[in-house]
Formats: C-alpha cells, sequence, structure tokens
C-alpha cells in the first residue's frame, strides 16, 4: 500500500513537472499572415512580415504590424523579427509567401526549405512572385479597406477560380519542383498604382524564374494544361467593321474545354507535341450582334478559332523561351519514351526549346445568351 | 434470539412487551372480554390502522362473546404464535397482537395502516409518447404496476428482507421462462451476503452487488419507469424492486441500456433511431470537447481554419490564465449551479437561473476571466451531458471530462489519445453479473447492432438481446405476414 501510495505520487508529480513542454499556447502567439522575400542591395536576404493583430473589443476591426528584418536565412530573419515583437511569433497560419522577383531568378528552393522542414509550417499557403520587391506590395497597407495580405490572398484566390493564374500553393509546388520532368509556374503579382493586380504568371525553369506570361497567355496556358477554373472569359477583337471601338470585339466563356495531348517521335528524334483544344464556348458580349445567322456563327467560330490557336502558338512560344516545360512533356516523354528521355534529360532545358508543338484550337459557339 | 413462551399471566406478559419496546409511547393496549377470559390488544399506534382494529378485531369480538376467535376476527392476516420473542418485531411491523388470560398462544393480526402517495408520472424520466406511471414507495404498488403489464405465471416474485436491524423489503422479478437461471442464482447468492444494520435505499442495495465500484460507469440501471423495467425483464433481465422507494434497479445491463428510452420505441423508427444517435453523440461530446478545446488552444492552434483562429485568438487574448484553469473554473462553476439548482426550492430556484445564466456568464467574460469560446465550450457540455435519458450515465459523463481534460492539458491530443484508449480498454474489459459490458460491440454481435446505435423497424428485431443469456433468443417472426397474403395482390 505504501509503495502504491508512493510510487503513484511520484507519477503525480512527474505529471505536472513534465507538462506543457510542447505546450504552444495561442494567447501567446502573434500569428503570420504573409511573408515576402527580397534580395537585399548586399546580397542578403531581406523579408518582410506581416503579422495580423486581432482587438480584443468586438466593434474595433483587426490591424497588420509589418516588420522589415535582413539576415542571411529565412530562419535568421525570422528570429530577427521573433527578437523584435512581443510574445512568440507563429508562422502556422500563414496565407500568403511573395518573393521578389529579383530574388527569384536566383534559386528559390532554400527559401521554401524552412517551410517543408517545419512539421507545423501552413504548406496550403499561396504563393506568388512580385515584379520588383514584395516589400513594396506589403507596403500598401491596405487595398480599398481589406488589408493587403488578405487581399493579396483573396485576389490570387479568386483570380484562381477566373482561370487567369495557376491554382498552385507551397505543398503542390514541391513535388514539380524535384521533377526532371517538369516544371511549374507560379502567379505574377504586379502593383497598378495602389492596388495589386494578379492576373499573369511567373514561369520557371528548374528552381528559377524564367518569365511571364500575359494574362490572355496565362489563361491560354491553364487550357493547355487542363486545368480550366470554375470560369474562364475572354475577349477577343473578331472585326473591323464599324466606327465603335467596342463593336469589334467579342466577349465569351468558355463553358467547356477538351484537351488532347500527343506526344510523338519522329524518326530524326524530333519531338512533336500535338495539342487539340477543343472548347464550347457561350457569347457573353457582341454588341454586332447577328448571331441568329447561321452563316455568322460559323464564320465567328473560324476566326476565333484562329485566334486562340495563334495565342495558344504564342504561349507556347513564351514557354519554350523561359524553358519552363510547365505542361509536363518530360513527363510523358518518361512514360511513353523511356529510351528518348534517357538520352535527353541531361540537357532537358534546351532540348525542350527544340520540342515542336502543335497547337490546334477549335472554338464552338453553342450559347448565344438570351436575345438570340 | 432466545425462545420465550406466552406466559399464562396477562400481566407478565403485558409487562414483557412494554420492556421489550422499552416503555415505548406509541404502544397502546386496550383491554377486552371474550370466552369469560381478560384479553388484551396490543398496536403500535403510529403503525396500526385502528379503524381496522375497530371494525375487524374489537367489534366482532364484542359483539359474538363467545367462539373461536379465528372465525370471530375478519381480518386477512392472522397468525398464532406461542414464541413471546416474536411479539415485538410483530408490532413494529404495523400487527396488532392479542393476548388472553390463562391461553399460551398470542394471535398476531395484519392491521398495518396504508398510507401511500398516488401513482403519478416519474420526473426524472418524463416521455414524450407512452405509459405516464411511475413507481411509487409502496413495493406492492409496484409489483402491481409490473404484473399488470406481463399477465404470464411465468413471471416470477422472490421477496428477501435486506439489513440487520432496520429491515427492508426487496422483490427480485424475473421471467422464469426467459431468465439465465445461473444469473438469479448469482443475485441471490450476491443478496444473501448483504449483512448491514440499515439498507435505506436501492443505491444501497447496488453498490453492495455491483461488480466494479471502482469503474466511473454505473451497472445497473435505475428506473422509475415500470414500462422501462418491463422491457427488461422481456429481455431476461432481473429486476430489483425495494420497498420505500419508486427506483427499481434493473441488472444486468450493457453500456448502450443507459442510452435507451421508452420514447425510442413509442416513436417511429426513423426517428427513434435519429434520437439515439443523437443521444449517443451528446455522450462524446459531452466528454470530449472540453478536452478538445483545451488541447487544440495550447497545443495544436495550427488545425483551426484561417478565419476561426482569428476569431478564437481575438477572444482568448486577454484572458489571464491557462486553458485548463479556465476550463475547470467553468466546468465547477457549472456543476456548483447544477448541484444549488436541486437544493433550492423551486420559487428560489429562478434566482439560481439568473445569477447563473446571466450574472456568471456574461459577466465572467466581460471582466476576461474566460474567453468566449470556453463558455460555448462548456455549455455545450453541459446541455449534451443532460441528453442522457440515465441520471447515472449524465453524471458519469460529466466526471469522465475532467481525467480527459487534464490530459490534453499535459499532453495535447496525444493525451486524448491515450486517454480514449484507456477507457475503450476499460470498457471493454467490464463485466456486470457474467455478462459483457460493452456488448454487442464488445464482443461483436452483429445481430443486436440492430438495436445499438439506431433502432431497426420492431419487426426486424427478431431476437432478444444475446448479452444477458435469455433462454429464449426468438421474440418475435414475421408479424408483417400480411404484407404477402395479400387478397387484392396476385
Amino acid at each position: 500500500m505504501k509503495r502504491i501510495c508512493f510510487s503513484s505520487a511520484v507519477i503525480f508529480v512527474l505529471l505536472l513537472m513534465a507538462g506543457c513542454w510542447d505546450q504552444d499556447l495561442l494567447r501567446n502567439a502573434r500569428l503570420l499572415y504573409g511573408g515576402g522575400f527580397d534580395l537585399a542591395p548586399d546580397g542578403q536576404l531581406l523579408s518582410t512580415f506581416v503579422i495580423r493583430d486581432m482587438p480584443t473589443g468586438e466593434q474595433q476591426s483587426p490591424k497588420n504590424d509589418i516588420i522589415h528584418t535582413v539576415g542571411n536565412t529565412p530562419r535568421e530573419t525570422r528570429d530577427k523579427a521573433d527578437d523584435q515583437i512581443s510574445r512568440l511569433l507563429r508562422i502556422y497560419r500563414n496565407r500568403i509567401v511573395l518573393i521578389g522577383e529579383e530574388l527569384a531568378k536566383q534559386d528559390i528552393y532554400p527559401i521554401l526549405d524552412i517551410f517543408y522542414r517545419d512539421p507545423k509550417s501552413a504548406l496550403n499557403a499561396r504563393i506568388g512572385v512580385v515584379q520588383g520587391l514584395a516589400k513594396d506590395m506589403f507596403s500598401l497597407h491596405k487595398v480599398g479597406n481589406v488589408l493587403i495580405a488578405e487581399e493579396i490572398d483573396e485576389l490570387i484566390k479568386s483570380n484562381e477560380e477566373a482561370t487567369a493564374v495557376p491554382k498552385v500553393n507551397i505543398e503542390t509546388i514541391y513535388p514539380v519542383m524535384m521533377d526532371p520532368g517538369e516544371d511549374f509556374v507560379l502567379p505574377y503579382l504586379t502593383i497598378k498604382g495602389d492596388r495589386v493586380d494578379a492576373s499573369r504568371t511567373a514561369m520557371f525553369h528548374k528552381h528559377q524564374f524564367t518569365g511571364t506570361l500575359s494574362p490572355d497567355e496565362s489563361t491560354m496556358f491553364l487550357l493547355l494544361k487542363d486545368k480550366k477554373g470554375k470560369l474562364t472569359r475572354l475577349t477577343k477583337k473578331v472585326n473591323q467593321m464599324g466606327q465603335q471601338n467596342a463593336k469589334h470585339f467579342v466577349t465569351f466563356n468558355i463553358e467547356k474545354s477538351k484537351r488532347k495531348m500527343q506526344v510523338l517521335i519522329q524518326p530524326d528524334n524530333q519531338i512533336t507535341v500535338r495539342l487539340d483544344l477543343k472548347l464550347k464556348v457561350s457569347i457573353v458580349e457582341y454588341p454586332r450582334d447577328r448571331l441568329s445567322d447561321k452563316k455568322m456563327v460559323a464564320q465567328l467560330n473560324r476566326i476565333l478559332s484562329k485566334e486562340m490557336t495563334d495565342l495558344g502558338k504564342k504561349t507556347l512560344k513564351k514557354l519554350q523561351e523561359a524553358r519552363c516545360d510547365g505542361l509536363g512533356i518530360g513527363r510523358q516523354l518518361m512514360a511513353f519514351h523511356p529510351d528518348v528521355w534517357e538520352k535527353q534529360k541531361k540537357d532537358w532545358g534546351s532540348n525542350y526549346q527544340k520540342v515542336r508543338f502543335v497547337p490546334v484550337v477549335q472554338v464552338e459557339i453553342t450559347k448565344k445568351g438570351n436575345i438570340n | 434470539m432466545m425462545e420465550i413462551s406466552v406466559s399464562l399471566s396477562l400481566q407478565k406478559n403485558k409487562e414483557h412487551i412494554q420492556n421489550q419496546l422499552f416503555h415505548s409511547s406509541d404502544l397502546k393496549w386496550r383491554s377486552i372480554r371474550f370466552n369469560q377470559l381478560e384479553g388484551l390488544i396490543f398496536f403500535l399506534e403510529s403503525l396500526s390502522d385502528q379503524q381496522r382494529i375497530q371494525k375487524e378485531i374489537i367489534q366482532p369480538l364484542e359483539e359474538t362473546k363467545v367462539g373461536t376467535v379465528d372465525e370471530i376476527i375478519v381480518s386477512v392476516g392472522i397468525e398464532r404464535i406461542s414464541d413471546l420473542s416474536r411479539l415485538p418485531q410483530a408490532l413494529v411491523q404495523g400487527n396488532c397482537v392479542l393476548l388472553f388470560e390463562g391461553i399460551e398462544e398470542a394471535l398476531i393480526v395484519g392491521v398495518a395502516a396504508d398510507y401511500k402517495r398516488s401513482i403519478s408520472e416519474p420526473v426524472n424520466e418524463g416521455v414524450v409518447r407512452g405509459a405516464h406511471d411511475g413507481f411509487i414507495e409502496h413495493l406492492i404498488t409496484n409489483l402491481y404496476l409490473i404484473r399488470k403489464r406481463i399477465e404470464d405465471p411465468d413471471l416470477v416474485v422472490r421477496y428477501y428482507e435486506a439489513g440487520e436491524a432496520a429491515k427492508t423489503k426487496l422483490a427480485l422479478l424475473y421471467m422464469h421462462d426467459l431468465v439465465n437461471p445461473d444469473l438469479v442464482k448469482e443475485v441471490d447468492r450476491r443478496l444473501g451476503s448483504i449483512a448491514m444494520d440499515t439498507t435505506i435505499s436501492p443505491g444501497f442495495i447496488a453498490e453492495l452487488i455491483e461488480d466494479n465500484p471502482f469503474s466511473l460507469f454505473p451497472q445497473i440501471l435505475f428506473t422509475e419507469r415500470p414500462d422501462r423495467a418491463v422491457a427488461h425483464l422481456m429481455e431476461g433481465r432481473v429486476v430489483l424492486v425495494t420497498d420505500g422507494d419508486p427506483n427499481a434497479l434493473i441488472l444486468p445491463v450493457t453500456f448502450f441500456a443507459f442510452f435507451q428510452s421508452p420514447d425510442d420505441y413509442h416513436s417511429r423508427w426513423i426517428a427513434g433511431s435519429f434520437t439515439r444517435m443523437i443521444r449517443l453523440m451528446s455522450f462524446i461530446t459531452a466528454t470530449l470537447v472540453p478536452a478538445l478545446y483545451i488541447a487544440i488552444v495550447g497545443f495544436h492552434p495550427e488545425i483551426l481554419p484561417s478565419n476561426l483562429i482569428f476569431t478564437v485568438k481575438s477572444s482568448i487574448d486577454r484572458v489571464p490564465f491557462p486553458p485548463i484553469v479556465e476550463a475547470l473554473l467553468m466546468q465547477i462553476i457549472l456543476e456548483v449551479l447544477r448541484e444549488a439548482g436541486i437544493r433550492l426550492p423551486s420559487r428560489v430556484g429562478q434566482t439560481i437561473g439568473i445569477v447563473g445564466g446571466l450574472v456568471i456568464g456574461d459577466a465572467v467574460v466581460r471582466a476576461g476571466f474566460v474567453s468566449y469560446p470556453m463558455v460555448i465550450v462548456v455549455a455545450l457540455t453541459a446541455i449534451s451531458s443532460f441528453v442522457a435519458p440515465s441520471n447515472e450515465i449524465s453524471t458519469a459523463t460529466r466526471i469522465l471530462g475532467f481525467p480527459l481534460m487534464i490530459l490534453s492539458a499535459l499532453f495535447g491530443l496525444i493525451g486524448i489519445t491515450y486517454g480514449l484508449l484507456f477507457i475503450l480498454i476499460h470498457l471493454c474489459k467490464l463485466e456486470t453479473f457474467g455478462t459483457a459490458y460493452f456488448a454487442p460491440v464488445m464482443p461483436l454481435r452483429i445481430k443486436d447492432l440492430k438495436d445499438t446505435f439506431v433502432r431497426f423497424p420492431i419487426w426486424r428485431l427478431n431476437q432478444r438481446p444475446h448479452d444477458p443469456h435469455p433462454k429464449r433468443l426468438n421474440q418475435e417472426k414475421y408479424s408483417r405476414g400480411w404484407e404477402n397474403d395479400d387478397p387484392g395482390k396476385e
């Protein structure tokens, strides 16, 4: 009995003493909402931390606390930031990571390594490349009435649904980054006045930022990759008739998109990629009207098919110039033509530029709106 | 006790009885003449019905004057004894004692007064639909309520007496054609070993005969509802009814019996299944939610969604205590309020509602002692724990939450996992009266699951639950046979 009492007392005391060794109270945390990384002038890393503080009252709105630190590694800058704030900096609810253009042109993996290594980091945070400095973008503080980091996160989210930028986060780019047969793309953000624009795409080769796609091209790229979002809307010029500018254009939604990709090897080891894209579109704006005429519709189909094919060609050319194998041609070779891949994998970046792309886009108008 | 024969002298007998009852003031006697002999009627005025004595004993004797006493007295219970030492016991049971000069025998006549309340619906076990009668403090009435529902000679009633000084009458009920004879033998054995001066309530009996008094889980089901007792009798279980208490004990029962309510069977099976699932879910909520909240806020805030984490954070930022202190504080306040609510007279009860609900609930947050989410968590826990149709399991649920809360404050989710593991192992290991407590989940019996988490339509419950090992398993076959011999069909 005595021994039982003694041992249970020991266990009880030990429990109380040992408790809380890995306690991480939410109360003591300062939550990071977004982070930015830039290249400091002396080659060091300039990090920006956006901390979201919630007021305790019910009526007040949240506030951002923005901290800049310079250091050699992301972890060092994070520790320096933690030194400058009360309580503990916690990154487990980070929503957005922005990388400055100049830094992205170097290898970006060293910046992201900390996110993959830390089991508590938020891997579902969005990531993007900023034209200029990420620091400048966070320095906008507020866009309209929305705090900056939240605005960027929500903006990218809504643009992902509109097929404007690729839907990626820190977690999903990791396997692609490690894959020799495919490259990843990220949203490319620019500052426009006191607002943020997120409609372009930053192309990467291996771990480096190598070029950007315009808004239309980036939509086309997503269509070619068969990653259509909820909504895809494009406006194209289709004629020159009449005076008024608006009458020259047609705006259409892409309702259904069917992509077929074929990687063919010609006898001379020339790699040809056939990309067939069948688009079913609905016209949402066409002031010239006359869509009840079947001939007119057929003509419009033809013009749009050509326009889109041209856009596809332009997009693919840019991808090749940037050496960005965003469509994963390398993976196709690995799977279906391993012998060719064996020969080409060593210098896949430049071999990829020699690939011949044959995009064929067929547009078919299926809906014309209420008035026709 | 030593046997003392009734003396020939009336005076001696009278003195003996008076001494045995220590000249208690409520001991009364009346002299009477019969067959030319002096006689005395002794009775306790507190226990005997004086009108009955007058009508059934004195009046007939005075009118007849001569004859055989047994034939003249019109009472139902009448006994002749010659042992004087047994008389005091007979008197304290409400009988009256008749003694005559020169006769070495005493007559014991049953004239006990019968004061009892009327049959009413039990307050603690209300139902929406179904019978609204309940057990009362009178054993015979309670037995009547059960017998009336099962008019079957197979229903057996066995009387026991528990308590050495103040005896309590017990009745053990079972269906002879269903019950496992070993079970009856075991209950009989355990009741036989009760050696206690008084057994005040059925709670005493339950505590004395249950298998694991140190377990947090109740192993005997208390009920004030005859329909519930009858349903369990018909499953081959045993029911213990005590005199002087409206609670019947049902044994052996499984963990899931505590979540069954007569309402499940009175409403349609879909509604019954739904409410039963709600009850089981509430059990899980009541035990787990505070622990989970502590673990999340203290160890794993990253699992909260982004929008939620900022709301929660804004509320807990001002709180000066660690979450475990906050939770214990609120839980204890809640228990205090609950206890106070029971004890207070109903007119003051409203005050408790206002003080507890408004003053403490609101002020404690405004003062920054406790956060809003914690108040929500504790309120949710309290409400969920009161969903269970048995008071025993509802208390057990709330007590079960405390060790889990401490574990989660020490080790986070891992602590909760180990705590739950421990509870589950304990549940699986628990046995009551030779049957598995966690049946039909452990040992698994798929057929019995029909009436565990959900209630299948009654025409699908062809077999009784297997856990009390009834003699006959089948209870239903093909009651909807009319569907197949419908004359309208081909």
